[in-house]
């Protein structure tokens, strides 16, 4: 089975860890305990009765990415970056903030994510696409679990 | 007896003529033996001799000076060099244990602040991760080592350094999550060389409590040897050796590409090489039982 090294990032608080323990162990908490360093868990899809398996690299939010230490992104294939809905502070520097990440990543594939979703209306959500620096590729929430497989699974893909 | 009177005479007018013709010397020695023996008149008359003789000195000779103290001191270093060397190594040792340990008290601190309810998450098989790192070329005399025991290979990973992926892997006993172990370790070890901003220093060993994980590094993947029981130098020294024949031996030039025939083939080599014997030995031990 080929194995693929994913990394979650994003501001703190926006719900990496969430999104991380909902695909792989279907769980939630409104609890939050922030990480500290790195987990590192892993899942495998089936894609087309190909199996490939996810090594999801959690890593500790920062607001500014620089914080994270470079080396974490090494070798990844993807990254997903995370923003929260209900916090513009986590997406008002989204453009600098994926720049810099190609820029460290190399040729990772790397997939900008809206999480939340269940706290923030239709309204909400036109208001944000029309004051956001860049599109996103999917909106996620952690608690109701919507988007949640299919942001994996269409990664997943994306590999073979 | 006239002769005698005469001389007694004689010798009176001599020491008196002595007298007079001695007097200003006598005053002058008196003079300067009192300068001699008072050192604040002595420092007063010398000083002044010193001091020109100093500015002449710092007028002619630096240059010369410097080049002949320069050279003897660059010698010195050189003759002394294992001397300082392992002067500083002990020091260098625990400024880097320290550093450790503060870089993870201000991490753990800044995340304090910032809520109340704090999980460790940088764990290992749920233990909590306190351990204490060590880079090659430290020496490691005075690091007390708590458990005593013949050292037992437990098990050998070899992983992507950049990525952390399962290159192979090989264990006394089956193990799960192997792979997100090695992910873990690369992680950690990525975390420690950041923090030290490291040059060519690699993170040579990693302790949780009673655990101990001897790295190895190659320039695309490393080997990690999760061991019980205590590593002495030489027993260190044989085990690279061990895994660099290994490395040379039985591993696939090109380590980019992991496969699942690639990653069976060297985790069985690995098996091979390092935990056939033994498992053999511990049977045969347990059946003469
Ligand atoms: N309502 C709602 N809450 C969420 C969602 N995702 C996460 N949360 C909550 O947001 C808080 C932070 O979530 P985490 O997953 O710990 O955030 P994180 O990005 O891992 O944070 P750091 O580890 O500190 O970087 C927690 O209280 C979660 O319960 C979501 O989709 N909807
Ligand atoms: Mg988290």
């Amino acid at each position: 089975m080929i194995s693929k090294k994913v990394i979650l990032t994003g501001s703190f608080g926006v719900g990496k860890t969430s999104l991380f323990n909902k695909f792989i162990h279907d769980k939630f908490s409104d609890k939050y305990l922030t990480t500290i360093g790195v987990k590192v868990n892993k899942k495998s899809v089936s894609v087309d009765g190909q199996d490939i398996s996810l090594l999801l690299w959690d890593i500790a939010g920062e607001v500014s990415q620089e914080k994270v230490p470079t080396s974490f992104y090494l070798g990844a294939s993807a990254i997903i970056f995370v923003f929260d809905l209900t916090r513009p502070s986590t997406f008002n520097q989204i453009a600098a903030n994926i720049t810099y990440l190609k820029g460290i990543s190399g040729n990772a594939i790397i997939k900008v994510v809206g999480n939340k979703r269940d706290l923030v209306d239709d309204e909400d959500i036109t208001r944000i696409k029309e004051t956001i620096e860049m599109p996103w590729d999917i909106l996620t929430s952690a608690k109701t679990g919507a988007n949640v497989e299919d942001l994996f699974h269409g990664l997943a893909k994306e590999f073979i | 007896m006239n002769k005698v009177q005469h001389s007694e005479k004689e010798e009176q007018l001599l020491k008196k003529l002595r007298e007079i013709i001695l007097r200003d010397d006598r005053a002058e020695l008196n003079h300067l033996q009192d300068l001699i023996n008072d050192p604040k008149q002595l420092s007063s008359k010398v000083s002044p001799i010193i001091d020109e003789h100093i500015d002449f000195l710092k007028q002619n000779f630096p240059i010369e000076f410097e080049k002949a103290v320069d050279k003897l001191v660059e010698k010195k270093i050189v003759e002394s060099q294992d001397q300082i060397v392992n002067l500083i190594y002990p020091k260098l040792d625990l400024m880097i244990k320290k550093y450790v340990t503060s870089m993870f008290q201000k991490l753990k601190d800044s995340i304090d602040e910032r809520l109340d309810n704090v999980k460790t998450t940088f764990s290992f098989n749920g233990i909590k991760a306190r351990f204490t790192s060590v880079f090659t070329g430290v020496k490691q005399s005075d690091i007390i080592l708590t458990d005593i025991g013949a050292v037992v290979i437990e098990e050998i990973f070899i992983i992507q350094q950049d990525s952390g992926l399962l290159v192979a892997v090989a264990s006394k006993s089956k193990h799960i999550d192997q792979d997100v172990i090695a992910g873990m370790l690369t992680a950690i070890k990525s975390f420690v060389e950041d923090a030290f901003d490291k040059g060519s220093e690699d993170l040579e060993m990693i302790r949780y409590e009673n655990s101990k994980i001897f790295l190895l590094n190659f320039q695309s993947y490393y080997f990690a040897v999760s061991l019980t029981g205590s590593l002495s130098e030489i027993e260190k020294e044989k085990l690279s050796e061990e895994l660099i024949t290994f490395a040379k031996e039985d591993l696939p030039f090109n380590i980019n590409d992991i496969t699942e025939a690639s990653f069976k083939e060297a985790s069985e080599k690995l098996d091979l090489s390092f935990f056939t014997e033994a498992r053999a030995k511990e049977n045969q031990k347990i059946e003469s039982q």
